[in-house]
């Protein structure tokens, strides 16, 4: 299972991903899914398992994600916050 | 009813040899025995990329594909035609997507490609050619990506000269080393090209 978080811009998402992979964590940059809507077209995807360490993370650069969706296994998305 | 073998051959033959034998059909059936699962999926992806229905039978450790094949009617479009409208080739010709920041054209291009995996309508070929064949060697991002594009049907061709260029010639990860000629022929063959 995995986590999709949401930024407000594709700066947000570039600058989390590179804090993100600083802290040796997996993750992954996607486009938005079809299902969630967001203004920026790209998000990131972390295992679901580490994605509260991910949050804090990116909130100790000052960094904010807007949502975090969780991925079930159908495919389905499921809002966090 | 006709039967083809093509145990113990491996891809792309078993699809060749169907593509063969259903050009050669007007009406009716034939059916192919091929001895693995990729050979297997390719026979049927192609089959049914063609209109044609297949039922596929697993003896022992053989898969017997029936395939059938209807007869075209006038104002209805044969087997070739068809092909050729599927021919999509995307032209990478830069790891980057789009002209600008670098930072943000990587991040299109992972997005592109993955993109490219949810669309129902993929295309037949991906030609990489100068820093596109970054994309297809170790340490690209975009690998598995690829890797699943590729083993959905979809071609990958890295131009040879271009992966010597940038030293990369070892580090090819995924698709085919491929040459002017190929590529040359492939976009000219092609009946659409995309350059996104």
């Amino acid at each position: 299972m995995t986590c999709i978080l949401l930024f407000q811009s594709v700066h947000q998402v570039m600058k989390a991903e590179k804090v993100l992979k600083e802290r040796g964590m997996a993750v992954d940059l996607i486009p938005v899914p079809r299902e969630i809507s967001s203004d920026c077209g790209v998000a990131i995807e972390v295992p679901a398992e580490v994605s509260e360490k991910a949050l804090c993370f990116i909130g100790e650069r000052g960094l904010s994600c807007v949502e975090c969706y969780q991925r079930g296994d159908g495919g389905r998305f499921e809002k966090k916050q | 009813m006709k039967e083809i073998d093509c145990r113990g051959q491996a891809c792309p033959y078993p699809v060749l040899m169907a593509k063969e034998a259903l050009e050669r059909l007007t009406e009716g059936e034939v059916t192919l025995i091929v001895d693995n699962v990729t050979a297997r999926e390719n026979v049927e992806r192609f089959a049914k990329s063609q209109g044609c229905p297949v039922t596929v039978e697993k003896r022992g450790s053989d898969f017997h594909l029936r395939i059938q094949k209807e007869k075209s009617r006038e104002g209805h479009e044969t087997v070739s035609e068809k092909k050729d409208r599927g021919n999509i080739v995307v032209y990478l010709n830069s790891r980057f997507l789009g002209i600008g920041d670098e930072a943000l054209g990587s991040i299109l291009m992972r997005s592109y490609l993955k993109t490219l995996l949810e669309l129902e309508t993929k295309p037949s070929r991906l030609i990489l050619i100068n820093s596109g064949v970054w994309l297809s060697s170790e340490g690209s991002d975009v690998l598995e990506t690829l890797k699943t594009l590729s083993e959905k049907g979809v071609e990958i061709l890295s131009c040879g000269t271009c992966l010597d260029f940038y030293g990369l010639k070892e580090k090819l990860k995924v698709g085919v080393v491929s040459n002017m000629f190929t590529i040359a022929q492939a976009l000219l063959e092609a009946e659409r090209v995309v350059r996104p």
